[in-house]
């Protein structure tokens, strides 16, 4: 096995202690259709020819072929090296480039020229930058708004350390949707993401929400926590204010990756999506290769549609 | 990478080396990347029945099991093994290493020749 990972940097001794366990075999209802079709190829080249990522890419999401060919894709802005590393996580780990400040104007055209009514936005952490990408994540938002005045952005953040003012500055941007990821559980959290703290991202769902925005958490389940853990989780989102939650499947980027604990059946998902409703969240997605922005403008008007009733 | 200008692809993402009435087959540079890291392949058995554009086997990747199509209709007559032991070939050298298996062709499907699959893949 190579002492170093493909960006370059040496192994963890947690990597070099994940891949003592090979790589699981999935079970029969994972499946997807590898199909390139025409819409996928055209939105590759974009994405491509604006030099910008999207975290389908970047992350490895099965659900890619399935998105794009129905003209939804998540961007991920702040470029492709995070400086954070979740033991789930397919996303390099590294050095960023310097702050491109032009992105968030690329991104909204690439919304324009997509023809997007709802556009997903998520990105790296940003430890590097003294606001930790507070203005870039806040300033993406702006941009779409602005040369896409009918378009709903849905913008999934990072933590920016729990800090009030860094926080304020997102918010402002006023997002149709604030999404912010625990994860997983308290007992398990430290070992799987170590840069974050479950407590604070309840807390940065609960400000977000306390400054009027529309709130999103995600669940990835398969990497050790137990059934009732996932549901006191489900239990703390809500409380803490959160309004919409997704609830995946755990699927190991690569066998330096945290190892697959447990394969959730379907049945169980459907399970939790319904006692997740009846916690009262106003929007669940509840399934294996279900993601945090898959079918996210789905899942945003169907909720939208609830909180009228 | 561009692609390789004696092979004929398909619409599919496979790639098929033509030498008389036999046919040695695998995915493209393309499908291999769309894909990701290959973990495990099933490949047909040796003397199966294929049938062109029909799923023939599988090939499994970090997020996904993906179905392996054949572009060809024929009786499979080598598979290799060396892929099988190391599925990570048909990252590292699809047009090569990670040939998958060798068919006698009796029917082909729909191929075309490098030039039309750039412009395929190109987004055109």
């Amino acid at each position: 096995m190579t002492a170093v990972v493909p960006e370059g940097r040496k192994l963890l001794r947690l990597e070099v202690r994940n891949a003592e366990t090979p790589i699981e075999r999935k079970p029969s209802w994972i499946r997807t259709k590898a199909t390139m079709g025409p819409e996928y190829r055209s939105l590759k080249s974009l994405v491509k020819s604006e030099g910008l990522h999207t975290v389908c890419e970047e992350a490895g999401c099965p659900n890619i072929f399935e998105c794009w060919e129905d003209k939804e894709a998540t961007f991920l802005i702040g470029g492709d090296q995070c400086t954070r590393r979740c033991d789930f996580c397919q996303i390099d780990t590294g050095k960023p480039q310097p702050l491109d400040r032009d992105e968030p104007r690329r991104v909204a055209e690439s919304v324009q020229t997509m023809g997007l009514k709802y556009a997903t936005i998520t990105g790296v952490a940003r430890d590097d930058l003294p606001d930790g990408g507070a203005w870039l994540y806040a300033e993406t938002v702006r941009a779409i708004h602005e040369l896409n005045p009918d378009t709903g952005v849905e913008n999934l953040v990072p933590d920016f350390n729990g800090d009030p003012d860094l926080l304020a500055e997102v918010f402002e941007s006023r997002p149709e949707v604030l999404a912010h990821n625990v994860e997983t559980v308290p007992r398990i959290f430290k070992r799987i993401r170590p840069a974050f703290r479950y407590d604070r991202s309840l807390d940065v769902l609960t400000q977000a929400r306390a400054f009027g925005l529309v709130t999103k958490s995600n669940l990835i389940l398969g990497m050790g926590e137990t059934r009732e853990e996932v549901s006191q989780a489900l239990r703390d989102l809500h409380q803490a204010g959160c309004e919409l939650v997704t609830i995946t499947q755990y699927l190991r980027p690569s066998v330096r990756h945290h190892p697959v604990e447990r394969w959730v059946k379907p049945e169980e998902f459907v399970e939790l999506a319904t006692e997740a409703e009846e916690i009262g969240f106003s929007g669940v997605l509840s399934g294996p290769l279900v993601r945090s922005s898959y079918r996210a403008g789905r899942l945003y008007r169907r909720a939208m549609e609830l909180r009228s009733q | 990478m561009s692609n390789p200008t004696h092979l004929q692809y398909t619409a599919e993402h496979e790639w098929i080396a033509a030498d008389g009435d036999t046919a040695r087959v695998g995915v493209t540079a393309y499908a291999a990347d769309a894909l990701g890291d290959v973990v495990y392949v099933d490949l047909p058995a040796l003397g199966a029945t294929v049938t062109a554009g029909e799923s023939c086997g599988e090939l499994e990747s970090t997020k996904s099991v993906s179905d392996l199509y054949s572009p060809v209709t024929g009786e499979v007559i080598e598979v290799n093994e060396a892929v099988d032991a190391d599925p990570s070939l048909v990252n590292s050298d699809p047009f090569g290493e990670g040939w998958l298996f060798v068919v006698k062709v009796s029917n082909t499907g729909e191929l075309m020749d490098a030039a039309a699959y750039d412009a395929l893949i190109a987004g055109a």
